[in-house]
């Protein structure tokens, strides 16, 4: 039922930011210098902001800007992890090791540690729209190595059970196997860290952003309004300031209540036919992916 | 002794693979070798040739990132880039701020993580009763915040200090862990028989939940220590705390590469602690991560 209800919320916020991110004639780039730091009015329902940008507006690009690109980025790296545990569960011995002690060397620093390293490294001085890309797709870069170990772990289980013998005795092809048998196997479990990514890289980005490292402006985003907020404490009394980190816990409260990691594990085992499965694997932490990202 | 050797080496191994990564990623940024003076008209010449004598002087970013393991495995951390004076002298002064922070914040997330689940534990199930749910849902509301919000959250209203914030950030996921750790516990027969003699909650707790409990709540500390240094990096910044992260997040903006690869070294060694701590009651309690999460 609470999953129900969040994930139409989530829904209903989504729908709510469009309306109000797509209103002809509004801009959350658009300044208005003479209306600086104003206080809610009707022509701006939550204030402007120190350039005199509509608030509202902006937090809600932000959403939808944060949230697609999380979005994708998830994806990104969830299919980079379902590679690379492919690639070292066939390869035994050597790659095998070299991949894992890859993945547990990222995972030997905090993930916002490794992120400000790497971004910090990385060109400061691209445009807003290129640097939003990067952030996004270094954050799934970074983002694969928790998921590997548990995708490795269930391919190996594959790898070594009945239905998997019985499929080679029969005599079909390594592709034939991958494509019609393992991967309906395997894909219960990635869509659970995909939906798990999303939360964890919108937390990777806040928190790069509240550093200056994340998406720059004028383009909207979380991390730059969170950065805006605590630079405000002197300048800006109006409670608006607020409503960007207001609203990006309550999408991250919503995304926590939607997807359940013990349900998203329960549902894995219904729709993954195996008769010969001892669950053994464990589902993915979601302390872990917020603690890699935050 | 092999299990001693593997607990041991991988970590160190990690450690300096990490190091080496990140000094051969700083040292192949872009823009490593340029120089702020360059920007001064009346300096730029000097300043030109000071970074080619500089691109002269240094080897191959390989190298480099080879050699700079090998001193700080002999114990030598080099001079800064950007300060011009020891790397040691940078960290002296810092060290014990950030320690104090990291202790009087996972102090604080501790003793209330404690003080919240010790009442609720004698209830067979997870949000039986209205306290627990009340807790319940505070502790998901604050583990949906990440910690750069609630650092910016705090500057900006002013109320709470970073410590505060650490404990809030850390807190939450503490108590989730451990509020499913003491049930278990509470459940063993010889608490029960405790319990039926009529002993107080708070010698139960501190007679018998928590000394059979000591292994899962040693690597749960090692848990919440990562946990802590992940969170340190914006609380650090944004209260402009002179402590490690700080110094960490500066240099990598300045690209200082001892410096970086200093923190890293030292950030890195705090999560290898938290691994050894697991990882050495593994073998006797099974991963307690997950193993409390099946748990609940």
């Amino acid at each position: 039922m609470i999953r129900q209800v969040a994930r139409l919320c989530l829904v209903a916020l989504v729908l709510l930011s469009l309306a109000v991110a797509f209103r002809p004639g509004v801009s959350g780039e658009m300044q208005d210098r003479d209306r600086l730091n104003e206080a809610a009015s009707a022509h701006f329902p939550a204030g402007t902001d120190e350039l005199g940008r509509d608030r509202m507006v902006r937090s809600a690009e932000a959403l939808l800007l944060c949230l697609s690109l999380s979005v994708v980025a998830a994806l990104a790296a969830t299919a980079a992890a379902a590679g690379v545990a492919l690639a070292a569960a066939a390869g035994n011995g050597y790659p095998r090791t070299l991949i894992l002690l890859a993945s547990d060397s990222l995972l030997a620093v905090p993930g916002l540690f490794l992120l400000m390293m790497v971004r910090a490294s990385l060109p400061l001085n691209l445009g807003a729209r290129s640097t939003a890309l990067l952030t996004f797709l270094l954050i799934a870069a970074l983002g694969w190595p928790i998921m590997v170990r548990t995708i490795v772990a269930e391919l190996q289980r594959h790898l070594g059970s009945d239905w998997m013998r019985y499929c080679r005795a029969q005599g079909l092809t390594r592709s034939q196997i991958l494509r019609t048998h393992l991967a309906a196997h395997l894909l219960p479990l990635l869509r659970t860290h995909f939906l798990l990514a999303i939360p964890a890289f919108l937390v990777a980005e806040a928190n790069l952003g509240v550093l200056g490292l994340g998406v720059p402006d004028p383009l909207p985003s979380w991390g730059g309004m969170l950065a805006q907020l605590a630079a405000s404490s002197l300048t800006v009394s109006s409670r608006w300031r607020y409503l960007p980190a207001a609203l990006l816990v309550g999408v991250l409260l919503l995304l926590e209540l939607a997807v359940d990691p013990e349900q998203e594990k329960s549902t894995t085992g219904e729709n993954s036919h195996r008769s010969d499965a001892r669950d053994d694997t464990p589902a993915p932490d979601r302390g872990d992916l917020l603690e890699t990202s935050a | 002794m092999t299990r001693l050797a593997s607990v041991i080496l991988r970590p160190l191994m990690l450690l300096l693979l990490i190091e080496g990564a990140t000094v051969l990623l700083v040292r192949l940024a872009p823009g490593y070798f340029s120089n702020s003076n360059a920007l001064d008209p009346r300096l730029s010449a000097m300043a030109a040739e000071r970074t080619a004598q500089e691109r002269a002087a240094s080897h191959s970013a390989v190298v480099e990132s080879v050699t700079e393991d090998l001193n700080l495995l002999r114990g030598r951390m080099g001079t800064s880039r950007y300060y011009q004076i020891p790397v040691s002298e940078l960290l002296q002064p810092r060290w014990p701020v950030t320690l104090r922070l990291l202790g009087g914040g996972l102090g604080m997330a501790w003793l209330a993580s404690l003080v919240v689940a010790a009442p609720t534990m004698l209830s067979r199930r997870t949000g039986q009763n209205a306290l627990e749910k009340i807790v319940l849902a505070a502790a998901l509301l604050l583990i949906a915040a990440p910690s750069g919000a609630m650092a910016a959250l705090s500057v900006a209203s002013g109320y709470g200090t970073p410590a505060m914030v650490l404990a809030l950030f850390t807190a939450p996921r503490i108590y989730r862990f451990l509020s499913v750790l003491l049930r278990t516990h509470v459940a063993a027969d010889h608490v029960l028989f405790a319990r039926a003699g009529g002993v107080p909650l708070h010698r139960i707790l501190l007679g018998h939940v928590i000394p059979g409990a000591l292994p899962e709540l040693l690597a749960l500390f090692g848990t919440s220590l990562v946990l802590a240094l992940g969170a340190l990096i914006p609380i650090e910044v944004l209260f402009d705390v002179p402590g490690l992260a700080q110094l960490a997040f500066t240099s990598a903006l300045n690209r200082d590469v001892p410096v970086i690869a200093a923190t890293t070294l030292v950030v890195a060694v705090g999560v290898a602690v938290g691994a050894i701590l697991e990882d050495c009651l593994a073998d006797r309690q099974g991963s307690t991560r997950f193993a409390l999460l099946e748990a609940e």
